[in-house]
């Protein structure tokens, strides 16, 4: 009796898990829910900054980044809602403390979408392969300058070697794993060529391609059971639109499920109850330069009373609430929320003062104001229209000079620009790190020599900072070193709006991101 | 007659010369292509081999004469953006161009004329003043407003076509309507007028003596010597269409010549452009030649004059 007891105790907790399992749809529901359903994308943004469509690796710009995160996988990846690296393909990574060398462990188990498994060949060939020149690549000039070698250890473990130690090559290394620095599999690159791997490419991601018309649309598929996260949604059909409004008109009338938003449409939007705004947050952070510091020639600029009297000038929310319909964040600082050592505290913009910028232009010795040169791109059309009447109010007269887009990055670059200037940055992508964000455009090709030796300095100690107390302490020191000297002046911090109809359900665009990504965290209402 | 053809044979050729020589000028004018082509963050030494390569270092005749030997062999050089022969991208794009053309010219056709001709026969009649009010729409409201109205009316309020796009017949006909609005609007004014024209001759009078019906004295005698003046700018005005209209294709997100042409200013791809500009002039150039020519065989007087 005894053991027919047992035996039946045995049969009913055997038979258990099949009695209660369709009651409890929390349990592995998560893992074995497939995707399903089709969302349409529209933006203005393709592949026109690749130079052979569809080759991740021949990127020159950041607007292809959302069909590279679709299909292509990195080493690392980023929270969609903090901005914080992730293990991806590698699971983790480490520094050399000389600053010589990062290492790479590799995910185990992880395939690309034709089957070939991923190794650490296929990580040294893709870097290699990045780093080749005939790629013309935008990041890499830079690899080439500082990595000496790839070396693989064993089939997961990879280590990148420098020609000698730079801290500042590792704020912004683990930002290019991410974004441009794709992962593809060797043997089928080498099988089909350079021009077949663009005509087919194969990745890692969350996403494969199905069909690809450059600078006209692209499908793409869910990956079923992906290391990171299978999509909840199984077709996205990504439409290249460059018009505004029918990107507008495409939504309203159900063409597209999400799109990129013109601000201008924004108020247009907001009581439509079939659609929702969602926000990237601190894209980029518009600033005025004061280009003539970095010219021998006197300047009124080069006064610091006039470069204050110009910042109290600038009535930075009035113009945002007029022309921004919440775009514009009016900034005092040359950190984004998502670095370390932000401090909303100490982010505030000089108020607007015309009295008072008239007075230190006054004691300046210009009672009558004088003449400058205003420089700007079409984009920021309207912000420095406005802007330049209200530099006139206080006497700075600009002369309006709009350049095209190339034109101005090459003059900038080349400090040819004169007077003052709309500046892009200083932080941009979302960089996590807070030197790899301001390098470029504090101490680099965007600062126009524009730095003092201590701001240098202080850009020298937050690349070499180790942990994340000290690198918040060491960003801290350098947001202030940047403000003190007055070089640039922080503006505003530009929020990118998105529109989605109700279908869908939630999406989190990435911090920092003007182009969206991390779609596999897309979901669809009542699926 | 062989002599005329001859002399403007010539005169194209001038024409399609001076042609290089401002585009070869303008690109150059523009800035060094090479710093132009180069990413920002490019060396001296990447910009410096590129400049070797490009071949822009040699003296600027030889530069002329490499560029004119090049586009003689159909070389328009490399795309800079798509990494390919630009003529090869031109070619990817121009059956877009050429359906939404050939559809736009059908459109201007199929409305511009019959409103033209009937507007002329029956001058200063209500017809007529709607043909005329039709005529001003069409050459005063600008074309991306003629679109996005379309747009918001057929798509958005009736839903009855797609938006934007290439794909079905349905996706032709507001770009296509858009397209063909002004060049309607020109070809009717123009029907009209070489109508009334025509139709103020004695031989039409004549005709009307004899007993020929108003259809065949209209139609028959009256249009027929109308047509030159339409022929040409018909003509003309495909040639346009077909090098691509940047507000239509770009509004109906028509992946046409227009759009290609803006994609490469963006992308700052000039030997795209450049190509682009090149096979339009050249475009021009031949339909101007032709129509010419047309123009002499029908009407003797031309030749002589």
């Amino acid at each position: 009796m005894k053991k027919q007891s047992v035996f039946i105790l045995a049969g009913c907790m055997m038979a258990l898990p099949f009695v209660i399992a369709p009651f409890t749809p929390a349990i592995g529901k998560e893992k074995a829910k497939k995707p399903a359903g089709e969302v349409v994308m529209v933006s203005q943004q393709s592949t026109f900054e690749m130079r052979k469509a569809f080759d991740p690796h021949t990127a020159f710009g950041a607007t292809s980044t959302t069909l590279n995160s679709m299909v292509f996988d990195g080493l690392v990846v980023k929270d969609a809602a903090t901005g914080a690296f992730q293990p991806s393909l590698a699971e983790s990574w480490n520094i050399a403390k000389d600053w010589s060398s990062i290492s790479f462990k590799l995910r185990k188990g992880v395939k690309f979408h034709n089957g070939d498994p991923l190794t650490a060949k296929d990580v040294k060939f893709s870097i290699e392969r990045m780093m080749r020149e005939d790629m013309k690549n935008s990041i890499g000039f830079d690899l080439r300058k500082n990595i000496s070698k790839v070396e693989i250890v064993d089939d997961f473990n990879v280590n990148v070697l420098l020609k000698e130690p730079n801290p500042a090559f590792f704020a912004t290394f683990l930002e290019r794993c991410f974004e441009f620095l794709a992962i593809v599999p060797k043997d089928y690159v080498e099988k089909v060529g350079d021009d077949g791997f663009a005509a087919k490419p194969i990745g890692a991601g969350p996403f494969r391609i199905l069909k690809f018309e450059r600078d006209v649309s692209f499908d793409v598929e869910a990956v079923e059971n992906h290391h990171r996260k299978t999509p909840d949604v199984k077709t996205l059909r990504y439409k290249f639109v460059p018009e505004h409004s029918t990107r507008l008109a495409m939504l309203k009338t159900g063409e597209a499920d999400f799109i990129a938003l013109y601000l201008t449409h924004i108020p247009l939007l907001l009581k439509d109850p079939d659609i929702k705004i969602v926000w990237s947050r601190d894209t980029y952070c518009v600033t005025l330069v004061f280009h003539d510091l970095a010219h021998p020639e006197d300047s009124p600029f080069k006064n610091p009373l006039v470069r204050k009297a110009t910042s109290l000038a600038i009535d930075r929310k009035g113009i945002a609430d007029v022309i921004g319909n919440g775009t514009m964040e009016p900034w005092g600082s040359f950190l984004a929320p998502y670095h370390l050592g932000f401090d909303t505290k100490r982010n505030k913009p000089d108020p607007y003062n015309p009295a008072e910028a008239k007075k230190l232009l006054t004691q300046a010795g210009y009672p009558n104001g004088f003449d400058t040169v205003l420089t700007y791109t079409s984009t920021q059309k309207e912000r420095f229209e406005a802007i330049a009447q209200q530099l006139r109010d206080v006497g700075i007269r600009c002369k309006m000079d709009m350049l095209e887009g190339g034109t101005w990055s090459a003059s900038f670059v080349a400090g040819r620009l004169r007077g003052i200037g709309f500046g892009s940055g200083p932080w941009w992508s979302g960089r996590s790190h807070p030197a790899g964000a301001l390098q470029s455009h504090i101490t680099g090709i965007w600062s126009h020599k524009l730095a003092t030796p201590a701001i240098i300095k202080a850009m020298e100690d937050t690349e070499r900072a180790i942990g994340n107390k000290e690198i918040a302490a060491a960003a801290k020191k350098l947001d202030e070193t940047i403000i003190e000297a007055n070089i640039r002046l922080p503006l505003w911090s530009i929020h990118v709006p998105f529109a989605m109809r109700k279908t869908i359900e939630s999406y989190t665009p990435m911090p920092g991101f003007i182009f969206p990504m991390g779609f596999e965290s897309l979901k669809l209402r009542g699926k | 007659m062989q002599r005329y053809i001859l002399k403007r044979l010539v005169q194209s050729a001038l024409s399609l010369l001076a042609v290089t020589v401002i585009v070869f000028m303008l690109v150059r004018l523009s800035g060094d292509p090479a710093v132009l082509m180069a990413p920002p963050d490019a060396a001296p030494a990447e910009i410096q081999e590129m400049r070797v390569k490009m071949g822009l270092t040699k003296p600027i005749y030889i530069q002329y004469g490499n560029f004119i030997a090049d586009i003689a062999r159909g070389n328009f050089g490399q795309s800079f953006k798509w990494d390919k022969p630009c003529l090869d991208v031109w070619m990817e794009r121009f059956p877009n161009t050429m359906l939404l053309a050939g559809a736009a010219m059908f459109f201007t056709l199929l409305i511009g004329l019959p409103v033209g001709i009937l507007s002329a026969v029956k001058v200063d009649s209500w017809f007529d003043r709607f043909g005329k009010i039709f005529a001003l729409m069409g050459q005063s409201l600008p074309v991306f407003w003629v679109g996005l109205m379309l747009m918001i009316i057929f798509a958005v309020f009736l839903g009855w076509l797609p938006t934007s796009g290439m794909g079905s017949w349905k996706h032709l006909l507001m770009p296509a309507f858009t397209l063909g609005w002004a060049f309607m609007a020109a070809i009717t004014r123009l029907t009209r007028s070489s109508m009334l024209d025509a139709l103020d001759h004695d031989y039409i009078k004549m005709a009307r003596i004899k007993g020929v019906s108003k259809y065949g004295v209209v139609m028959k005698h009256a249009f027929k010597n109308a047509l030159i003046p339409i022929i040409t700018m018909g003509a003309l005005n495909f040639v346009f269409m077909l090098n691509g209209t940047v507000i239509t294709e770009t509004v109906f997100n028509w992946p046409g010549i227009g759009r290609l042409v803006v994609e490469a200013i963006f992308a700052r791809d000039f030997p795209l452009v450049q190509c682009c500009v090149l096979i339009g002039a050249f475009f021009f150039i031949f339909v101007n030649l032709f129509v010419d020519i047309l123009y002499a065989y029908i009407d003797p007087r031309i030749r002589y004059s």
